[in-house]
């Protein structure tokens, strides 16, 4: 376990080294600068000479090649320090750090829903295949599946905050809170959580449709196994069927996708984040990109590299627990 | 009354290509105690039969029509008929099942233990110790080495053979009426298959259970049956005691299958019978043996289906020219060919 577990962390590490070295070239390489960018915005009487533009780009090492820019970005990290955003003056860690709290919220609620009703929306279609409710579950399954969230996020904003308004039914268009910071604790939860709805919906709707159509593949996979055979003839119900002994079997590729979606869980999602200015991490990455701010743009990758990999080993060592015939050895 | 008697027993495919029956009027009784074999080449309807005794026949099949009749204390239930709720009670409770596959058979992610404490525990109301206990006594009996230990253990860590035992010791938990063996030492090494098959007949002896044996060797049919019924594309074609229909096979199928045994002590290609046995949806009319046939090969086979008949006590043939097939009977040298 020790040496396989070292193993992995060597392979981490290198894999790590090559994306960030990718990015990093990437991201230097873009037309702009964090100084440009900014001063685009400027108001052209208060813009910087050239020399006072060349003294900053000193500062922040943006003269030199991008190799050696990120040469110093790795000593850094490897000291702990992941750096300061140029266009926000605060420290990358303290960003993100802001910021992680809102996107688990969001995706986190959003995965424990799109599970818990996945699984049994899977058993439920795998239990009547073929019959006319199934179909139609399905084919709305599929259809929610297949419609793109930045039409639903607009739609249900329609909905919900234009047409609603003024109804008990309307909801927040978007932020996290209306409500002062200094307002009673119980009123501020309530007022997150109503502003947690819609993109919360937007989240779980495609990982819903998705999961439970997953869920599904696989037990019917699983129902086809000789072993299920051997269920029936000792006499078990169909209900124990499904779920002891098909559904245990397919608990091996859901840990897969659980695992995968790590990532997502703490890296949020871009769309949704922008569409109701959430202020999670795809937030924040999408505007450090737009700004160049090369530093929040190193740091959001590293850590959304680190969550991927750290997720694929995670249902690797899930694996060993769901499956007797996989050792991590 | 027998302990199982299927009469007249139609299990059709109702596929898109139209019905494909299966098994065609099948009648079938075993006694209590006695071990039937079922032989028949892949295809002809052997498992199909098996399965529609456990009622467990996958879609698009079906049982079209036939009785199957289960002698319980007197009690006489039509498995055909019986409620589902009911059937589960005989599965694994008064029939059990071992399938061909020991490699697949048992699930992968349950211990052996759980497995055969699940069968348990399905039919009798015991705790989870009594039941453990309850599957280690079977252990011992289908004499697993290490009984303690394989309880915990789970079937990758097993043999093809001792996965086998696992099946047996699982069919045998309930103490069954009757044990349905569906190629039960066909995945097995030779050395495998003399074992389990020692084991098989050794248990019916000692629990008095009555086995359905079925299988395409009839070298295995020669050790361990009783009685035998020959299936040819969904019909029994002969039934007789062991002894007799080895000694006196009648059908011309029967006579090629015997023909066709590996013995050990001729040289040479091994005998065949020509042509290949037809998918059930085309079937040849009249008797479905006709187009391979070597024999008598008259208008009235390819368009008349032969009866079952009785020819000597306890020895059916369905084809009308028996009295003139295979070797003489000592008792009545007339009849000759």
């Amino acid at each position: 376990m020790a040496t396989y577990l070292a193993r992995r962390a060597i392979f981490g590490v290198l894999t790590l080294v090559v994306i960030t070295c990718f990015v990093y070239g990437l991201a230097r390489n873009m037309p702009g600068t964090p100084l440009t960018v900014q001063l685009g915005e400027t108001d052209p009487s208060r813009r910087f000479n050239p020399e006072d533009l060349e003294r900053m780009k000193r500062i922040y090492g943006l003269d030199r090649p991008w190799p050696v820019g990120y040469a110093q970005w790795l000593a850094n990290v490897v000291r702990g320090d992941l750096g300061r955003s140029i266009s926000r003056k605060q420290p990358v860690a303290t960003l993100i750090a802001e910021r992680i709290g809102p996107t688990f919220l969001v995706s986190g609620t959003a995965l424990v829903v799109a599970w818990l009703a996945a699984i049994p929306l899977g058993l439920y279609a795998s239990a009547r295949s073929g019959r006319p409710d199934e179909r139609l579950s399905s084919l709305v399954l599929y259809v929610l599946y297949s419609f793109p969230t930045f039409v639903a996020a607009l739609f249900l904003q329609i909905i919900f905050a234009v047409w609603l308004r003024g109804t008990a039914w309307e909801l927040p268009l978007f932020g996290m809170s209306d409500v002062p910071p200094d307002a009673p604790s119980l009123v501020r939860i309530g007022d997150v959580a109503r502003h947690m709805i819609l993109p919360v919906t937007c989240q779980t709707y495609v990982s819903l449709a998705y999961d439970s159509r997953f869920v599904r593949a696989n037990l019917e996979e699983a129902v086809r196994q000789d072993y299920i055979r051997t269920a029936r003839a000792k006499g078990a119900g169909p209900w124990r069927v499904l779920f002891r002994h098909a559904f245990r079997n397919t608990l091996i590729p859901l840990v897969t996708l659980l695992g995968l979606s790590l990532p997502g869980l703490l890296g949020g999602s871009v769309i949704i984040e922008q569409i109701f200015t959430w202020p999670g991490m795809g937030r924040l990455f999408f505007e450090s990109i737009r700004e160049r701010d090369y530093p929040t743009i190193m740091g959001l990758t590293l850590m959304f590299s680190v969550l991927t990999l750290a997720g694929q080993l995670l249902a690797d060592i899930l694996y060993c627990a769901v499956d007797p015939r996989v050792s991590v050895e | 009354m027998p302990l199982l008697d299927i009469r007249d027993l139609v299990t059709a495919f109702h596929t898109p290509d139209g019905r494909v029956p299966a098994v065609d009027g099948v009648s079938l009784a075993i006694e209590r105690g006695r071990t039937l074999g079922l032989v028949g080449e892949s295809g002809c309807g052997k498992s199909v039969t098996a399965m529609s005794i456990l009622g467990l026949v996958a879609a698009p099949g079906v049982i079209e029509s036939g009785k199957i009749l289960l002698d319980c204390d007197g009690r006489t239930d039509d498995l055909v008929t019986l409620p589902e709720r009911d059937l589960r009670r005989v599965r694994g409770g008064r029939i059990g099942m071992i399938f061909q596959e020991p490699m697949t058979s048992l699930n992968p992610v349950f211990t052996i233990g759980d497995q055969i404490t699940e069968a348990v525990r399905l039919h009798r109301d015991v705790t989870p110790a009594l039941a453990r206990a309850r599957a280690l006594e079977m252990l011992r009996l289908v004499r697993m080495a290490d009984p303690e230990r394989r309880l915990d253990e789970y079937p990758h860590q097993l043999s093809g053979g001792m996965r086998q035992r696992v099946m047996i010791a699982m069919a045998l938990a309930c103490e069954p009426d009757l044990v349905i063996a569906d190629e039960p030492t066909t995945a097995l090494d030779v050395t495998i298959q003399a074992q389990i098959l020692e084991l098989l007949g050794d248990l019916r002896r000692r629990l008095g259970t009555a086995i359905l044996l079925i299988t395409h060797d009839l070298g295995v049919v020669a050790e361990t049956c009783d009685d035998v019924a020959v299936m040819y594309a969904g019909r029994i074609v002969e039934q007789a005691p062991a002894a007799e229909l080895f000694a006196r096979p009648r059908h011309p199928y029967t006579i090629g299958l015997l023909a066709a045994r590996p013995t050990g002590r001729r040289s040479g290609p091994l005998t065949t019978i020509p042509g290949m046995v037809p998918a059930p949806r085309d079937f040849p009319a009249g008797c479905r043996f006709h187009p391979r046939c070597s024999f008598a090969r008259l208008p009235d086979c390819t368009t008349h289906t032969p009866a079952l008949d009785e020819i000597a006590p306890g020895h059916l043939v369905r084809c009308p020219f028996a009295d003139a097939l295979g070797p003489p009977r000592p008792s009545t040298p007339g009849t000759a060919p």
